[in-house]
């Protein structure tokens, strides 16, 4: 069975990101589409063999979970 | 032993291929990290979670390797783990509507595209508990709901279905737990990820009160926003202060830090049952 191949969305997006501004581009992302641009990252991921998935270091919040607390609970 | 990230209130080591995650004393109020810790704050998360962890163990696996085979300078506030690869959804299960999403439902009657009956005021029991993942920090720096159909498609709906399913069944045996010990869990923030076997495994800290939301139940009245159960005192003192809530944050007194403790460690010994031993340990 081959190794299972992982890489990280949000990585990708700073790729293509990146690669699009080499090329001229001038690309924003837009409040409110970050649901898209993970998934469309991870679609095409899956698409070539790689699961999206992300380091314990990138993934876990270690600052108290502020971003939950002010997410869920505004505070 | 590597240090790969020092965050606000735990730190991440990287150990003979295992994970090391290591809570500290800092406490955080209104996204600033206060220069007093609270004695024992550390030791009391680590040790509630490695309890729910073993509480839901037959609910679903879990990444704990160990809370014992530790460096002896993190004894009793460290946790080894097995290293996942990590779902890059947060997965949130709520029981009581409040917060943010109480803005919501009032602005569409719904929350993460979950409708809800007309007429909750803040803070009511949901008919269910329902679940609202969000993206993981965004890559804008806001965070925005998903709503189901947006894991699907993120992450296949067989690998969807299974974290919503076990999101709510460790929601819901938690809740039922802390209630009949006078706690309300009003909602709970878990994560997922697979193991090196490719099992879905929960990881990442359970059913603390960094991760979740605790509410006494005494003192529990719909209509109104509810106190937290333990950082409530560090917050009220925290507004009496004139401190506008941007770093650097004020030292905290000692009977505010004093309070505190104890009701981190009041959480910890109504949920566990266990007698908290000042300093780490429990009997």
């Amino acid at each position: 069975m081959p190794e299972q191949q992982v890489y990280d969305p949000y990585r990708l997006i700073d790729d293509v990101e990146g690669l699009l501004i080499q090329r001229g581009h001038a690309p924003v992302r837009l409040d409110g589409r970050t649901g898209d641009r993970v998934a469309g990252a991870s679609r095409l991921l899956r698409g070539l063999g790689i699961d999206p998935l992300r380091a314990p270091g990138d993934a876990l919040d270690l600052d108290g979970q502020i971003a939950y607390q002010s997410r869920v609970h505004g505070d | 032993m590597k240090h790969i990230h020092a965050g606000k209130v735990r730190d991440l080591y990287e150990i003979d291929g295992d994970i090391l995650l290591v809570a500290s004393d800092r406490v955080s109020v209104y996204d600033v990290s206060l220069p007093t810790p609270i004695p024992d704050k550390g030791a009391l998360l680590n040790q509630l979670s490695a309890w729910w962890f073993e509480k839901m163990a037959d609910v679903v696996p879990n990444h704990v390797v160990s809370t014992t085979d530790v460096p002896a300078e993190f004894a009793g506030r460290a946790m080894r783990c097995k290293p996942l690869k990590m779902i890059q959804v947060e997965c949130i299960a709520r029981g009581y509507l409040t917060g943010l999403g109480m803005r919501e439902y009032q602005r569409d009657g719904k929350v993460s595209g979950v409708e809800l009956p007309a007429g909750l005021v803040e803070a009511d029991k949901l008919p269910e508990p329902i679940f609202t993942p969000t993206t993981k920090i965004s890559d804008t720096g806001h965070d925005e709901f998903m709503t189901f159909a947006d894991v699907v498609n993120e992450i296949g709906q067989e690998t969807a279905d299974r974290i919503r399913d076990l999101t709510l069944e460790v929601y819901t045996k938690g809740a039922e737990h802390a209630a009949k010990n006078g706690i309300i869990i009003a909602d709970t923030k878990i994560e997922f990820g697979f193991d090196a076997d490719g099992v879905l495994t929960l990881g990442d800290e359970v059913l603390t009160s960094d991760s979740s939301r605790f509410w006494p139940a005494d003192e529990y009245q719909p209509g109104r926003t509810q106190h937290a159960f333990d950082k409530q005192f560090v917050r009220d003192w925290s507004t009496t202060t004139g401190w506008d809530k941007t770093p650097p944050g004020p030292a905290i007194p000692a009977e505010i830090v004093e309070a505190t403790r104890k009701r981190y460690t009041e959480v910890y010994e109504r949920i566990t049952g266990n007698t908290w031993i000042p300093g780490g340990g429990h009997a």
